[in-house]
């Protein structure tokens, strides 16, 4: 009887840290991206970017929050010219786009209790594309706001399985309809990889 | 603590990716060279040309001197008379009634920009117990300078009474050229290099 009672403290004290799911998380990662179309204009792979990220939970597995992300892409093109009509430029250009995007996102994870869990998710909000030219001392801006779509999945690494932070590996696909008219540019499509950490808290 | 961390690290990530832009020694490698021309004019009718050599065209709002003298000057009127020549034109003296007259000219502007910021801590500019609060001034300078060739119809006048503008060139930004001297005359060879139009 002594035996059950210690047994049974011992589950009621171990207990709530096996089921202690985290409910909150913040994250931080770097985000290395590639554009996937307007390659006239950027074409390098950007390891500029990064992702804020928030999440509640909203189920065991679901979770809801919001995602910022910043990235800029570049384009180096030799000097050459350029004629239009009459018209005629020579110069080396510099192009380059500012994105930044804000989404409403959701992950589902499909474990929330081991070391590993592994997630899928989409996020849905705002871009903003600022589209800069470079030559000389001179530039040119257009700016847009568009439709920002980012299917996304990844995992998160826990060292230990009551650790408070994990690593966060993840793979995402953004579309924005933010197009450039002053550059001729279509909708801006990307795909990237995010490495970074997360906090969880219960 | 981690959570400091995350801020840290994303501010951090945020001021490195936010909007980095090129090297202005990478910008200003080469001059930029922009050139338009009348596509009513034939060029081939021109046979003689002027220009002032030794000489160029001065405005600027830091001095009130109009004519830039000197090697520089020298250099790159020599390389405009040297794309003439090579274009066809015969170069004549002004009394000698060219059919065209070459013109160049420098403009610089040099500007300069003052914000005055006054600090609201405690409400006011002045606190009894911190005392008097200065305003914090910066001053920003921007100097630019381009480069303007110009060729004028010295046969044909427009309803203002002026030569008729039959090709021009833009050169820029001087000023901020790792080398103003050597890329200028480069520079106006590009000119021609791109104005195919112009010749006999």
């Amino acid at each position: 009887m002594r035996t059950s009672w210690v047994i049974i403290l011992i589950l009621v004290w171990v207990s709530p840290l096996k089921a202690q799911y985290f409910d909150k998380t913040y994250s931080v990662a770097w985000d290395v991206n590639m554009p996937l179309n307007n390659k006239d204009y950027v074409n390098q792979v950007s390891a500029r970017g990064f992702k804020l990220g928030y999440r509640e939970m909203i189920t065991e597995k679901v979770f809801g929050g919001v995602d910022f992300t910043n990235s800029t892409y570049t384009k180096h093109i030799p000097r050459q010219t350029y004629i239009n009509g009459t018209n005629a430029i020579t110069t080396d250009l510099y192009n380059y786009v500012y994105n930044y995007g804000l989404t409403l996102s959701f992950d589902y994870f499909f474990t929330t209790e081991k070391k590993l869990m592994p997630y899928a998710g989409l996020g849905v909000g705002a871009s903003y594309m600022s589209y800069r030219q470079f030559y000389n001392v001179y530039s040119s801006l257009d700016e847009s706001w568009g439709v920002l779509v980012r299917p996304q999945g990844g995992v998160l690494y826990k060292l230990k399985e009551d650790a408070r932070w994990a690593f966060l590996a993840g793979i995402h696909y953004d579309y924005s309809s933010a197009k450039s008219k002053g550059f001729e540019l279509d909708a801006f499509n990307n795909i990237g990889l995010q490495v970074g950490v997360i906090m969880l808290e219960w | 603590m981690l959570r400091s961390f995350i801020l840290i690290s994303g501010l951090g990530l945020f001021l490195v990716g936010c909007q980095p832009v090129p090297s202005a020694e990478e910008l200003n490698q080469d001059l930029v060279v922009e050139t338009d021309y009348d596509n009513a004019v034939n060029f081939a009718d021109f046979s003689t040309y002027t220009l002032t050599l030794d000489t160029l065209g001065l405005i600027s709002n830091t001095t009130n001197d109009t004519l830039q003298l000197g090697s520089f000057a020298r250099e790159v009127t020599t390389r405009i008379k040297a794309n003439m020549d090579a274009r066809g034109y015969t170069y004549v003296e002004k009394n000698q009634n060219p059919d065209l007259g070459f013109v160049a000219f420098i403009v610089n502007d040099f500007s300069i920009y003052q914000t005055i910021r006054y600090p609201s801590y405690g409400g006011g500019y002045y606190s009894s117990y911190y005392g008097y609060y200065y305003p914090i001034v910066n001053t920003y300078a921007s100097n630019s300078t381009i480069l303007i060739l110009q060729l004028v119809d010295l046969n044909t006048k427009t309803a203002q009474n002026q030569f008729q503008l039959v090709w021009r060139g833009f050169i820029g930004d001087l000023s901020s050229s790792v080398d103003p001297f050597q890329k200028s005359v480069e520079a106006v060879d590009q000119a021609f290099v791109q104005s195919s139009i112009i010749g006999k």
